[in-house]
């Protein structure tokens, strides 16, 4: 049987929404390693990449890149 | 400043951001700080619309881009998006803290780890290009979808709340949320698809 009936829950699977029920059945598929089903999870979190988009963006606090910046060049 | 000034998918100065994170793997700090420069505005302003607090959100920032030089050497070569890894995976991380912060119980499944460990998942460089050029129309486009499914797809994208909580919170039978997410995700999926050309490709 065709996986193309669980296209409506893989972006509701990558917000972590799901219920169980619907979840345990996502997660079947894809421990299958399904190709269609892996294309549908890549076409998914484009729609959540574009959900996530805010609104307006902020100014970080340039003190915080600097720390990090430091610490990376530690390692 | 908007959010969509930039496009930080797409190649807006010398080199891509999958270009950049490839340098990051080979310890080049000055390639995470364009990075950085490229995308932190944006993922802090969503990660502010999750965290309220400024301070936790500027914390998480900063967990992300770690996590982000820790995992480089892992990333593949090629076929996945830098700004689409970046993105869920600090929502991920965010609402995470949300949940926990909240007493609620973790994600249940392998979703969190699947975005922390995987990059299977993930699309192409391509076509977070072609979705970015187009972006501004396809967040009017959403406006279309009528208010409860917008506001349910709101919770669910900024607050991290699964479908039963959802339901409890709008006060609406759970079969109504189920359903309306479902039909919201296929309008935008669709959507997506008209606008960037890609229709024929996944019908």
């Amino acid at each position: 049987m065709g996986c193309q009936y669980l296209e409506d829950l893989f972006e509701l699977y990558l917000l972590g929404t799901l219920c169980h029920e619907d979840l345990a059945t996502v997660e079947e598929h894809l421990a299958r390693g399904c190709p269609q089903c892996v294309e549908q999870l890549r076409e998914a979190a484009l729609t959540v990449y574009l959900l996530a988009q805010p609104a307006r963006a902020a100014r970080p606090d340039p003190k915080h890149k600097s720390k990090l910046l430091r610490r990376l060049s530690k390692t | 400043m908007s959010a969509f000034a930039k496009r930080p998918g797409v190649m807006t100065q010398d080199q891509t951001s999958e270009a950049l994170l490839a340098r990051a793997a080979r310890h080049d700090a000055e390639a995470l700080g364009e990075l950085h420069a490229r995308f932190a505005p944006a993922l802090l302003g969503m990660l502010k619309r999750i965290l309220p607090d400024r301070g936790v959100a500027e914390e998480v920032l900063e967990r992300v881009f770690l996590h982000v030089w820790n995992e480089a050497s892992r990333y593949p070569s090629e076929g996945a998006s830098v700004a689409a890894w970046l993105f869920i995976a600090a929502r991920t991380t965010a609402v995470d803290l949300r949940r926990a912060q909240q007493k609620l119980p973790a994600f249940s499944g392998n979703q969190a780890d699947l975005v922390d460990s995987s990059f299977s998942w993930l699309p192409s460089p391509e076509a977070v290009e072609r979705l970015d050029k187009r972006r501004e129309l396809l967040k009017k486009v959403l406006n279309q979808l009528p208010m409860p499914q917008r506001e349910a797809l709101e919770v669910a994208v900024f607050e991290g709340c699964t479908e039963e909580e959802i339901a409890a919170r709008l006060g609406e039978p759970l079969g109504k949320v189920k359903s309306g997410l479902r039909a919201g995700m296929r309008f935008i999926r669709h959507r997506i698809r008209a606008v960037t050309g890609t229709w024929a490709a996944n019908i």
